[in-house]
């Protein structure tokens, strides 16, 4: 009788997972990954060394960054209206948080070609969970490159520095880890602001059944936060916007720009000597 | 000693001399000694850990304790973590039940601890046992913290509730000699996960004696499995032992 119960649980189990396993979910990766985020990351500091990281330059104490979550690309009206108001405000940069597209080397294709529309700005992606579906890292890594780098904003007399990491596991990895770590040690210092912009948010802002980090690296990141002075932490994943603060730290969740999503919005980083911030709806 | 380990350890002390105290003959105490030996993508080294933990069953009701130490040569903080616990057994109809609520406490840092509560109810037969509960999680400035940087508001997170779950299976009644069982959770001894991110636990146990019994545990930690995107995080490895006195 018991053996029957069983059996009837793990069929309806692998049922439940059948039917819900729609062209957008890759159900392979909750057991057996593409590839690990360490792998990702070693891809990244080697195009890194290729590449260098990246220092604007600004000729004004003001100096705007755009930043958008959760796009699913499949279609593409609220990404082409995102990009069209960063030029339109003389943006200094995009930032793309991750799940940029829904990992289907399509799909990649049609971001690539939409956000090359605007070749005169400067672009940061990061990929999220949904990126590395269906092996889309390789299309990640062959059109965008790293997705562990920092970039630096520099004017006449500050200099800010922006961390972009991976989280698209739910973790950063230990080597990722220890990397983050030593550049805080050393670079933090030289620099006003700091701001991380990672994709799977740290707290848990609702109930939601979506992946956060795991309770012991979440802890050592709010230390490194606190004793880094971090100032601000930008993620997505959730697809709601929420804003939390925790000692010194401003922790910012984004709306999804997915154009399905009837509270789309984007993040404008207003930044001088302090760093304001303004949700902007679709 | 800090602040917290003070808050926390009075009580602890209170509640283990009330109990040496006011033993009764049909009382039943379950002192347990282990040792963790582990790593993961965010402890830097490896992890040794001794923890000792004891719980108090006088009829229906049972009461617990324990504090985790690491042992590490060269470890900046000896003591790390504590719990205390109470539960009730009931039954409904044939179905044996008990509710539990609990607390935790993790000194992680000179710079950020962790506060973790959460009630759950159990059901357990011969061969399963299920847990089902809510749990929050409170991250705190130390005061350290808040004067070494000037930190003026916002000095702790409080998290929305979390849903916490074991589901375990064993191969032979809790009376046997020995056993062996295999568990999904997010809850160990001194460390709640986010429920999306569920630990694999592997448990086995031989009786000595009918006071004695070794115990030993595998623990395997994955990240992102509720985001299809599974990484490894991290393994534990535990034996220890645990004395039955009383009845």
């Amino acid at each position: 009788m018991a053996n029957r119960k069983i059996k009837i649980l793990i069929i309806s189990i692998i049922l439940i997972c059948s039917i819900s396993s729609c062209n957008k979910a890759d159900l392979r990766s909750m057991f057996i990954s593409y590839e690990s985020v360490n792998t990702r990351f070693e891809q990244s500091l080697n195009k890194n060394m290729q590449t260098g990281y990246q220092t604007i330059e600004t000729t004004n104490d003001e100096y705007q960054l755009f930043v958008m979550s959760d796009s699913h690309v499949g279609s593409t009206k609220n990404l082409n209206t995102f990009m069209q108001n960063a030029v339109n405000a003389d943006a200094t940069a995009v930032v793309m948080v991750g799940d940029l597209t829904t990992g289907k080397e399509d799909d990649y294709d049609v971001f690539a070609e939409n956000i090359e529309k605007y070749p005169t700005m400067l672009k940061f992606p990061i990929v999220g969970n949904h990126d590395i579906f269906f092996n889309g890292w390789n299309c990640f890594y062959k059109l965008f490159g790293s997705t562990v780098y920092y970039f630096v904003v520099k004017g006449t007399d500050f200099s800010d520095i922006y961390f972009c990491l991976d989280t698209g596991s739910g973790t950063l990895g230990d080597k990722q880890l220890e990397w983050f770590t030593n550049q805080l040690e050393t670079k933090r210092q030289l620099y006003r602001h700091c701001v991380v912009f990672t994709h799977n948010n740290l707290f848990r802002a609702r109930h939601i059944p979506t992946t956060e980090p795991m309770t012991e690296e979440l802890l050592v990141l709010l230390d490194l936060f606190v004793k880094y002075n971090v100032n601000i932490v930008i993620t997505g994943h959730d697809h709601k916007k929420d804003v939390s603060f925790f000692g010194n730290t401003t922790h910012i969740i984004l709306s999804a720009l997915l154009d399905k999503n009837v509270d789309a919005a984007y993040l404008n980083l207003i930044v001088n000597d302090n760093i304001n911030y303004e949700f902007l709806n679709l | 000693m800090n602040k917290h380990l003070l808050i926390i350890l009075k009580p602890l002390i209170a509640i283990t001399l009330f109990l040496v105290c006011n033993f009764s003959s049909h009382a039943q105490i379950n002192p347990k000694l282990f040792i963790d030996f582990g790593k993961h993508n965010a402890s830097n080294d490896y992890i040794v850990n001794a923890g000792v933990s004891t719980s108090y069953k006088f009829g229906k009701n049972k009461i617990g304790a324990g504090v985790l130490f690491d042992i590490k040569p060269n470890s900046e903080k000896f003591f790390k973590n504590t719990f205390a616990e109470i539960s009730r057994d009931f039954k409904i109809k044939k179905y044996k039940l008990n509710a539990n609520a609990f607390f935790m406490y993790n000194d992680f840092s000179n710079l950020v601890v962790e506060y973790d509560w959460g009630v759950f109810v159990g059901l357990n037969n011969e061969k399963f046992k299920f847990n089902l509960g809510l749990f929050s999680k409170i991250f705190s400035l130390t005061s350290y913290a808040i004067t070494e940087y000037m930190i003026s508001d916002n000095y702790c997170f409080a998290e929305n509730f979390g849903l916490l779950y074991c589901i375990s299976y064993q191969i032979k009644p809790d009376e046997n000699i020995y056993n062996l069982s295999i568990a999904i959770t997010n809850k160990d001894y001194f460390l709640l996960t986010r429920s999306t991110n569920p630990m694999l636990k592997i448990y086995t146990n031989y009786r000595f004696s009918e006071d004695l019994m070794w115990f030993a545990e595998a623990w395997l930690k994955t990240s992102g499995s509720f985001n299809l995107s599974i990484n490894y995080f991290g393994f534990l490895a535990r034996t220890g032992l645990i004395w039955q006195i009383g009845k």
